[in-house]
Formats: C-alpha cells, structure tokens, sequence
C-alpha cells in the first residue's frame, strides 16, 4: 500500500479551534454547542444545501422519484456528492447540509440501561459494555431533545422515566396506530406511542408537520428533525464557519496529535487543508471508518485509529423485515406522519429460551401513495396487471398497515467497511466497501419477530399479510459501530468521551462511535453522546488540547453537570 | 480559544462562483423531479402501442379511466431515458432499446385482441433477460404513470370509500384534521417494563450460538 508522508497537499485554509467533518446529527450537535460558547468552529460538508423546491412533495409523481434522486441509496441517487459504496450492501445515507437527517423517519427512541450493559448480559461475539451507563447519558438526551424539538408523551413504562425532556404533542396515530395498538392490547403486550423528531407545534420557525406522510423523503416544512432546519441554523448564528462541497480527503496527523484536514473544494477543485486543535469526525458509520482508512500515512499505516484493525468492523445495521398486512376496513396509511406513531417493546429483552439472545421491536409504520400500493408497498407484493388488476388495487391501497421487524444485530468483526481501491468517487478518492452478513442468531431473532407481528396481524383479522424474511443484507439506514467507544485501547476506537484511543484531540461521536446497536433508530443516542462529548471538549478544551496521550477511561478529565443551551447560549 | 471571527468566515451558503459554475451541470446531470424536459419523442405507431399496452395491464372499469386517457405516454417520454443523457436513473429504460422494443410489438399488437395482447405480455413477462428487462420497465412506467395522473387520484377518491381523502401529493395540503388522534385515556393502562442498571445480569447463553460466536 502507498500512503501520503505526512504534510498535507492542500493551501491555507485557516485555522481553527474544532474542525467538524460533517452536518449530520453528531456534527451538528458539536457545533451548535461549541460555537454556542464562543468557541471558533469550521465544518466541512461535502454535499450542499438542500432547497425546500428541490423536495418531491409538490409533485404528483413522489412516489416514482424515491427510486431516482430521492433514493435513500447514494449508489442510486448517483449525485457527485456521493461517494460509491461497493459490497454486500444497501447503504442509506445522504450527503447534504444536515446529513442523513435530511431524510429520515425521525422515529427518536432512546436507548435502554440494558443496551448499555450487552458484555454483561451475555458478551455474544463482540458485545461489550459501554464505558458509560445509561444515567451518564440521559442528562445529554435531555438536551439534545430539547434543542431539536420532540414529539411524544411521558410515561412509558418499557423506559425509566425522562421527566426533564421535553415533548410536543404526539404525532397522530390515525386508523393505522390506532389499529395495531388494539391488537397489541388484545394480546397483553407492550405499546406506546413514539417519541419522534418531528414537530407538531412551531419551533425556531419551523412549521407543525401536516401529517402528509412523506417524512422518509424530507420534510420541506422543516418540521422533520433535519439539522439544515434544527441545530446547524443556531450555531450558523454563533458564527459557525460553514463550508460546503468540500470534501475531505484525508486527517493530517503529526507526533500524535490531529493537526487539521486536507479538503478538496467540490466547485472551484481546489485542494486546501484547515488546521485545528480539536478534530471530529462526524461522517457516519460508513463515512468516518473510509476516512480513517483513507488517511493511512507515516505512523499510521494501516489508516488513522487503526493500530488496533478495529476501524470500520463490529458494521451494525439492526436486523430487519418487513412485514405488510392488510384489512378490509380502511387502515389509510397514506396519511399522517411516517415517523412511528407507535412501537411495541414486548420481546426487547433477551430470552435465551427463544434460542437466541437479544430482542426486537415492532415498529409501525406507514404506507406512501397509490403508486407504491400498485408497485407492490414494502414486500413486492405487486398488484397483478391485467384482469386482476383493480380488485387488487381496490382492496390493498388505503387498507394497509406496515410493521417493521426490527431487532438488534451482532456486532462481529466480519461485519466491516473497508476501502475500495478500484472504484472512485468524482474526486478521485476510494470508494468504501462493506461485507455484511446476519448472523444466525440474527436470523433467529428475526424470524421470531416476524411470526409476533403476524400474531397481532391475526388477532385484529387481517385478511392478508406478507413479509420480506430476513432482510440480507439488512436495509442500511442505521450505520453503527465501525469506530466505536470502549474500555480501553484494545477493545475499541474511543474513549468513553470519545477521544480516539491514538489521538487525543480526534473526537468520534456519530455513529461509528455506538458500541452496541440496541434494537431502537439511533439518531437520538448519536445526538447525546455528541452533545456530552461536546460539553467535555467545552470544559476541558485547554487541558485535551495539551494531552499528549488519550487519557483512559478512569483518567480522563471530570464531566461537570451538563448544561441546556438556555444556560450557555 | 480565539473567538468566533464571522467576518473571516468563508460564505456559509456556498462555496464562491466559478466560470463554468460545475453546480450548473451536476444539476443537470441529476435524476431531474418530475423526469426528462423535453421527454423522448415518440412516433404515432409507438404512442399507439404503448397506450395499447398500459390498457392492457390497467383495464378500464370500476369508475376508473383507461391509461391511455390520462397521458400515460406523456409520463413515458418524461422517464425513458432520452439517448443524449447516459442510462442510469429508474426504470432504466434507455430510449433507443427501447423505442426498438416497442417498435417491436409494432402494430400487430394495436390491433390484437385484448386475449392476444394478454399473451403478449405475458410472454415478455416470462422471456428471456431482456424480454424481462423490457417488461419491468413497461410495467414500471405504467403503473407508475397511472397512479400519478390527477385524473386517476380523484377516481380513487371517488370510487374508494378508504381512500376518500387522498389527495395524491403530499403537499401542500398534508391531511391536517384528518388523522385520528389517541382518544382520551389511551395511555392510562401500559403494559410493559425494563431491566434497569443495577439488575443485569448474565443470562444463560443458547449452547450453538455461543459455541459459534464466542463469549468475551
């Protein structure tokens, strides 16, 4: 393999205090808190703005254009923004101001106290337990679900109680929730209506969502959590320097310490290089782990963080299928809030009697327009052409219900993103690679959530249902564990306040940085752990900058009480 | 820590201008809303025989139109790929195959009795690669275009009590008043609960996975 020497190739492009690659939701909640407190901040994003008219939600064809430029798949979408990712793979992801917040359901579990424990519970192939709890985190959920703008109620007896964070009203169930929530009533089994980042009362000018159930192709109310519209708009304001197609080639290390990035400008085609003090890398669980790699050079052969060979391993995507059933009364899916207007965490926990251990959720959700009905909604049960074609239209459109089968993966070291050296994205620079295959118990566990679905399916009379089995690979919305928090040098990428293990002032908080999957949407567990991370870069900005060694988990510098933005902004 | 230095800042909105701006082509070059402007041009025999074959996957009837009523060949010639642009956005229908496919059914098929057309399609359903290449594309763009017409939306609403409110594109409108929301007392008897913190603890481990997977 060649590699750079150290020393960059870029011109000046001035220094800064944090220098945050990314938009998406780590990157953002760096920057709204740092730049909140007077701290000078540069982000690099490689995609560009997305434009409220450049959405498909005017259109009468959205439902045709998810399978073009609104594809959740960069390798579909094609943009020049994108990178290509190679392998056994369905990555989602977008490369837009905002990141993949730009399009997503915005459903906004937490994680639970067990899902912090996994090494404790049963250690299965990479399990490991985080290096903090659930009640270390929870003061920063608080936070972040405050400053983003959370729908959803309190009391959910499947999680401890979260008394300081904030809800809206919850987004409306509609005959849909309302449906699956009676059969999970019949049945005895756990249901609450979700917490979601979607609004559903203004915010920082932000509209109510309504209810048009587009929310997986964005949101041009703003009322979907995307952080173009929620955080990246305040730290704007507190002078968050911003600077867009600009793509990052490679982390410039020297004697230990990150010392800034070499970005080519997308527009002018320019390469220029940022010193930082404090480097994140916010550019998901498939983005950060290339980038890593990418910056293999002088003393760090193998790619930056990578003495150890975990970078981009221990790949989790959450185990999944789909699962349609349909009624003869009228379900309706084609409105309301995509979201989840509600979810069932009955069979969460491990019950090692089922034969595997772990759990899932049942997630509902919801169905798109006539066209999707006609094309076969979420398992390829295409309507018939010809003769049979309009029974069939008739009686699937408006009375059908989805449920995700939703289960947390194993974290394995196969699981991985790797570099692809023979194919390029418009810059010249590798494309990522990913081998992904469940496990068996993944495949267990799946196929004991899809025969619990179907269960309530029954008991409410669906009068069909069908489903995807086990989804292999699994859809690549949730992208995790590929540079993740650990114990010590040995077992993981960062530190339990996500300093990289070999460069102290390196920070990863975005996806890659979860150590265990859990069996909930991440987003909400990527902004906390952001936002504490952040809150230690602001406490301790002088003595990180000083380390010349990442400081164990026991060493590290104390966390003072977390603070909401009212207080330091 | 140096403060923050607005004024040094490059242009948050964008990167600066250049001559030619390449934003102007990579706009160009994406998979464009709404498909290709101006659309591939097709003849008279061709819009006959591809009105022939969206009639023939989507009958009339039921208070619904028939495809070729509501400019099903308009929505074709927006989303086959014309030559001038590379092949590469759904349905994947690249404009000289395709116009030679069609060109291929030909007037025969126009003519033929709606038994013989079923037969037709069905025979491209079930050929070979490119036959079935061909027959998803077709029926991508029929369905597709169908469902999309306007005309088509107000049938549903019309002749589907379910559906008596769908309005076809998410917004403007969204369906605001029109989702039910959680009746009072919904949440008033949970079931459910969790395992907190202090109470985790090893669980028996099914023997094949953990002698497959290892433990740590």
């Amino acid at each position: 393999m060649t590699f750079h020497t150290n020393g960059h190739n870029g011109s000046d492009a001035g220094s800064t205090d944090v220098l945050i690659i990314g938009s998406g939701m780590s990157g953002a909640a760096f920057a709204r808190r740092l730049c909140a407190a007077g701290m000078k901040c540069t982000m690099l994003e490689q995609g560009d703005w997305i434009h409220p008219t450049m959405y498909d939600h005017y259109h009468d064809e959205f439902d045709m254009e998810r399978n073009r430029g609104w594809s959740y798949d960069p390798n579909v979408r094609q943009g020049p923004e994108d990178y290509p990712i190679t392998g056994i793979t369905t990555p989602y992801l977008i490369n837009a101001v905002g990141g993949s917040t730009i399009h997503y359901a915005a459903h906004w579990p937490r994680y639970k106290p067990i899902d912090f424990r996994k090494g404790t519970e049963h250690g299965i192939a990479g399990n490991i337990d985080w290096p903090i709890s659930y009640e270390e985190l929870a003061p920063y959920y608080d936070i972040n679900d405050a400053e983003v703008g959370i729908s959803g109620v309190h009391g959910d007896p499947a999680y401890p109680p979260r008394p300081d964070a904030p809800r809206q009203k919850p987004i409306n169930p509609g005959k849909l929730g309302l449906k699956f929530a009676k059969g999970l009533d019949q049945l005895g089994w756990h249901w609450w209506p979700s917490d979601n980042g979607i609004i559903t009362e203004d915010k920082d000018g932000r509209l109510p969502c309504n209810e048009c159930g587009n929310c997986l192709q964005g949101c041009p109310r703003g009322s979907l959590a995307g952080m173009d519209v929620s955080l990246l708009p305040k730290a704007l304001a507190d002078g968050l320097d911003l600077r867009v197609n600009a793509r990052v080639s490679r982390i410039e290390a020297q004697d230990g310490k990150a010392t800034g990035a070499e970005y080519v400008d997308r527009v002018t085609g320019e390469t220029h290089f940022v010193s930082a003090k404090i480097v994140v890398l916010a550019a998901s669980g498939i983005g950060t782990p290339r980038l890593l790699l990418m910056s293999a050079q002088n003393g760090h052969p193998d790619g930056l963080c990578n003495a150890n060979g975990l970078v981009g391993t221990h790949l989790m995507h959450h185990s999944f299928a789909f699962v349609d059933c349909w009624f003869d009364d009228p379900v309706q899916g084609y409105k309301g809030a995509f979201g989840a207007p509600l979810y069932s965490h009955e069979f969460y926990h491990s019950d090692p009697n089922r034969g595997f251990v772990n759990g899932m959720a049942m997630q509902v959700g919801r169905s798109f327009g006539s066209a999707y009905t006609a094309m076969g909604t979420h398992t390829a049960n295409i309507a018939p052409w010809g003769e049979g074609h309009r029974e069939f239209f008739d009686s699937h459109f408006a009375h059908h219900l989805l449920v995700f089968m939703f289960g947390e993966d194993l974290p394995i070291l196969e699981n991985r993103v790797t570099l692809d050296p023979e194919v390029k994205d418009s810059d010249g620079l590798p494309a990522a690679h990913i081998e992904f295959n469940p496990t068996e118990n993944d495949k267990r566990l799946v196929e004991f959530g899809v025969d619990r679905i179907t269960d309530v399916a029954n008991a409410l009379g669906a009068s069909e249902t069908n489903h995807t089995g086990v989804l292999s690979p699994p859809p690549g919305w949730h992208l995790m564990g590929t540079a993740r928090m650990g114990n010590n040098p040995e077992d993981s990428v960062v530190n339990k306040y996500n300093q990289t293990w070999e460069l102290p002032n390196l920070f990863i908080a975005d996806g890659a940085a979860l150590t265990t999957g859990g069996a909930v949407n991440p987003t909400s567990t990527i902004g906390a752990i952001s936002t504490r991370a952040a809150e230690y870069i602001k406490q301790n900005y002088q003595e990180i900058v000083e380390q010349s060694k990442t400081p164990g988990n026991d060493e590290a510098p104390t966390l003072g009480p977390a603070q909401g933005l009212a207080a330091v902004g | 820590m140096s403060a923050n230095d607005i004024e040094s800042a490059p242009e948050p909105l964008g990167a600066k201008a250049t001559d030619p701006d390449p934003r102007l082509v990579w706009r160009n070059e994406k998979a464009r809303l709404g498909g290709y402007l101006p659309g591939v041009e097709f003849d008279e025999k061709q819009v006959a025989v591809l009105n022939a074959v969206a009639d023939t996957m989507i009958p009339p009837g039921g208070g619904f139109p028939a495809p070729s009523e509501v400019e099903i060949v308009n929505f074709c010639a927006r989303y086959v790929t014309p030559s001038d642009h590379e092949c590469k956005y759904f349905p994947l229908a690249a404009e000289e195959t395709f116009k030679q496919r069609v060109n291929g059914l030909g007037q025969e098929f126009v003519d033929a009795s709606t038994s013989e057309r079923t037969a037709t399609i069905k025979a491209l359903e079930d050929g070979d690669e490119d036959e079935q290449e061909f027959f998803t594309a077709l029926r991508a763009l029929v369905y597709y275009g169908y469902y999309s017409s306007p005309v088509v939306t107000e049938a549903i609403r019309q002749n589907l009590p379910a559906a008596h409110d769908y309005h076809g594109p998410p917004q403007p409108y969204g369906y605001v008043g029109k989702v039910e929301p959680w009746p009072e007392g919904a949440f008033d008897n949970p079931n459910g609960g969790y395992i907190a913190t202090e109470d985790i603890v090893l669980i028996d481990i099914p023997d094949d996975i953990k002698a497959e997977y290892g433990v740590k």
